[in-house]
């Protein structure tokens, strides 16, 4: 008997001990899971975040650009045809005659362009003093040497030297425009303009899919929201170059980068929610896309697993909590799907969709 | 033995069976939404909703699988609009798609609770439909056809196919509120255009015919978007007869021999609102989807209408238009 207490006190040390050490060793093990699976979670929301920000950006582009070539394409300028200094004697004559024809012919091709491109809504042409010469419209009258005298405004002095972009305008309170404007010819430049009516925009970012509670929104040269996947904050034309994110983007200038360093931030969001914001320069427009996703919606999945919730979607948890019976099958199912995701997520391309996170998935 | 191996077996099936079909009845069902149409047309078989149709169908809405429709068309009576916007109403819809003022604002009359999507509406400001297109309060949305807007542009276009008129009759209906912003519209192109406007309410079909019977050779008819008291048929019919150029507000009256028109596509039109369904059919508010301004304007030209008014089309128009009809 008395043999029996110090053993059986040397027993419990031993299962202290051991339970100590074997607790101890899971915790650390457990812990040093959690903080990589969190940085890993973290990476894939980025990733992908980052990825939409950028296909819509060259989307965005891409439907500019094409706008763009069409307006180019429309017409040369009347003082500026080669052909013009080949003919001696008269000269003068056929230059006018030659003014005569190609302003017809400009007419046409406005007409035509109207017919192709429905986003332009209106396109006219000043002449090298920066007088309208011609106006054609789908909604305003059109307009036939009006003269009007545009020598002083930007899209003017601007387009001559290169492509002028305006900042964004609402059209009856809700329907963002863009003035486009091209140089035409080289040695006297003349100006083709364009109102560019931009709901095609708001279509490809209201497509965007992130996940609930996340948004994307576009903003101009200036920081002034134009687009965003909740349609009734495009009217308000909220001026955002003050807000964070976006003034750290226009810092950095918009020039394109494939590096995502410094490219995603944690911020507050538009509606005031904590969220990891990250964006995609338009550089040839030095418009912004940006695309946010509330921060405990992207965390979500570490947060629960590190509650050690029975329902907890990794792996973490396996070897310390057995499931409530109830939802064992559940469990098994989510906890399969879990590690398949986290085997296939290396090089993931869609990472959020295979990782163990809540409704992630992107929708195409 | 047997027969307890086959009343185990019997036993275990049916449990299966009984898993199975708890596994089924755990799938959320199905739902079919019922969309209410409201409009003044003569068939149910409007332009806009079959472009309203093709929209949905497009959105995985579909007729017969998803989605059902209720269509009450008033053949141009609009006093029958009330007792059908609430008919609409207590058969117990998901959603009424109207066209026009007078279906509009009874449906708006008949219910606060049910969502409304109208279509074909010049200026839903100027009519009291909703306050603010950009942010519309209440149960209401939907797509403007930007009517009123497009009046000078119609009388533009009148002009540069028939330079001699000098007067246009501007028939409207009295009691269409969205009338209004179009006269003054109008009135207002006038000198512009060197154009007489001269503006004529009318509210009976004895008005219309005295209006339209006041109309001379070498004037031209502005036709109004309202199908009550028949207007544009009657304003064809006046053009066709008298010999007088008429611009109509969409391609449809140009298919019945109008001279030409210039205004929205109905069918594409219908095309679009069906996203502004589609949004409040999957959960959102009207108030969450702003009023839009129709995407397609097109423009028609009848030539053979053209020839028996003798005008020669010009390049500029023949360049510009959508579709021809000859």
């Amino acid at each position: 008997m008395s043999d029996g207490e110090p053993r059986g006190r040397l027993f419990r040390k031993y299962v202290v001990v051991l339970l100590v050490l074997v607790g101890g060793v899971l915790m650390a093990s457990s812990l040093v899971e959690l903080y990589f699976s969190y940085q890993e979670t973290q990476r894939a929301i980025v990733r992908v975040e980052r990825a939409k920000a950028v296909a819509t950006a060259a989307r965005i582009e891409q439907f500019m650009k094409d706008i763009e070539r069409q307006i180019r394409e429309t017409t040369q300028a009347a003082s500026d045809d080669p052909g013009a200094t080949r003919v001696g004697r008269s000269r003068m004559a056929f230059r006018e005659g030659l003014g005569v024809a190609l302003a017809e012919q400009r007419e046409l091709d406005f007409l035509r362009l109207l017919r192709n491109v429905p986003a332009v809504t209106e396109i006219s042409h000043l002449d090298v003093s920066g007088r309208e010469q011609l106006r054609v419209s789908r909604l305003k009258f059109d307009a036939i040497g009006s003269q009007d005298d545009f020598s002083r405004a930007p899209v003017f002095l601007e387009a001559r030297t290169g492509t002028y972009v305006s900042p964004v305008y609402l059209r009856n309170g809700s329907e963002p425009y863009v003035t486009l404007a091209v140089p035409v010819g080289t040695n006297a430049v003349e100006v083709t303009v364009a109102q560019i009516n931009l709901k095609s925009v708001l279509k490809l970012i209201a497509q965007i899919e992130v996940g609930e509670g996340g948004y994307a929104y576009v903003v101009d040269s200036r920081g002034r929201l134009f687009a965003h996947s909740d349609a009734r904050l495009v009217h308000q034309n909220r001026d955002l170059s003050e807000v964070p994110q976006v003034k750290s983007a226009r810092s950095r200038g918009v020039a394109a980068t494939s590096d995502d360093q410094g490219l995603v931030s944690v911020a507050d969001g538009l509606q005031g929610t904590r969220v990891l914001a990250t964006h995609a320069a338009i550089a040839p427009l030095g418009w912004l896309v940006f695309v946010e996703r509330p921060l405990v919606d992207a965390y979500a999945p570490c947060a629960r697993q590190s509650s050690g919730a029975p329902s907890s979607s990794c792996s973490v948890s396996v070897s310390r909590s057995w499931p409530a019976s109830s939802s064992r099958a559940v469990w098994w199912r989510r906890f399969g799907r879990c590690r398949r995701g986290r085997r296939g997520s290396e090089p993931a391309t869609s990472p959020i969709a295979s990782t163990c996170g809540p409704g992630t998935s992107s929708k195409r | 033995m047997t027969s307890r191996r086959l009343a185990e077996a019997a036993s275990v099936l049916a449990a299966l069976l009984a898993l199975v079909a708890l596994e089924a009845g755990a799938q959320p069902a199905r739902r079919v939404h019922s969309i209410g149409v409201l409009n003044e047309a003569w068939a149910a078989s409007h332009p806009t909703v079959e472009g309203l149709k093709a929209g949905l169908r497009e959105l995985g809405l579909e007729e017969g699988r998803n989605l059902k429709f209720d269509i009450r068309f008033t053949e141009g009576k609009l006093d029958a609009m009330p007792a059908a916007a609430m008919a609409l109403a207590k058969a117990g819809v998901d959603l009424i798609v109207t066209s026009q003022y007078a279906a509009t604002q009874a449906a708006k009359d008949a219910t606060t609770r049910i969502p409304i999507v109208f279509t074909l509406l010049s200026d839903p400001e100027a009519a009291g439909i909703v306050a603010n297109p950009a942010r519309p309060e209440g149960n209401v949305t939907g797509v403007t056809s930007l009517q009123a807007e497009l009046v000078g542009k119609r009388l533009e276009i009148l002009k540069i196919l028939v330079p001699s008129v000098r007067r246009a009759w501007v028939i409207h209906d009295a009691s269409d509120p969205t009338a209004t912003p179009m006269v003054a519209q109008a009135l207002s192109a006038g000198p512009q255009l060197k154009l007489d406007l001269v503006p004529r309410g009318v509210l009976t079909p004895e008005d219309l015919a005295l209006a339209l019977r006041s109309v001379r050779p070498g004037d031209a008819l502005l036709a109004p978007e309202t199908s009550n008291l028949d207007i544009p048929t009657a304003i064809l019919q006046t053009s066709l007869t008298a010999r007088v150029p008429a611009v109509f507000t969409t391609a449809l009256w140009v298919g019945h021999g109008g001279l030409v028109s210039y205004g929205p596509d109905y069918y594409a039109h219908g095309f679009q609102a069906a996203s502004l369904v589609a949004k409040i059919l999957r959960g959102a508010r009207p108030s969450d989807v702003p009023v839009e301004g129709t995407d397609k304007i097109d423009l028609a030209v009848n030539l053979k209408t053209a020839d028996l008014l003798g005008i020669t089309v010009p390049r500029k128009i023949l360049l510009r238009a959508d579709a021809f009809r000859r």
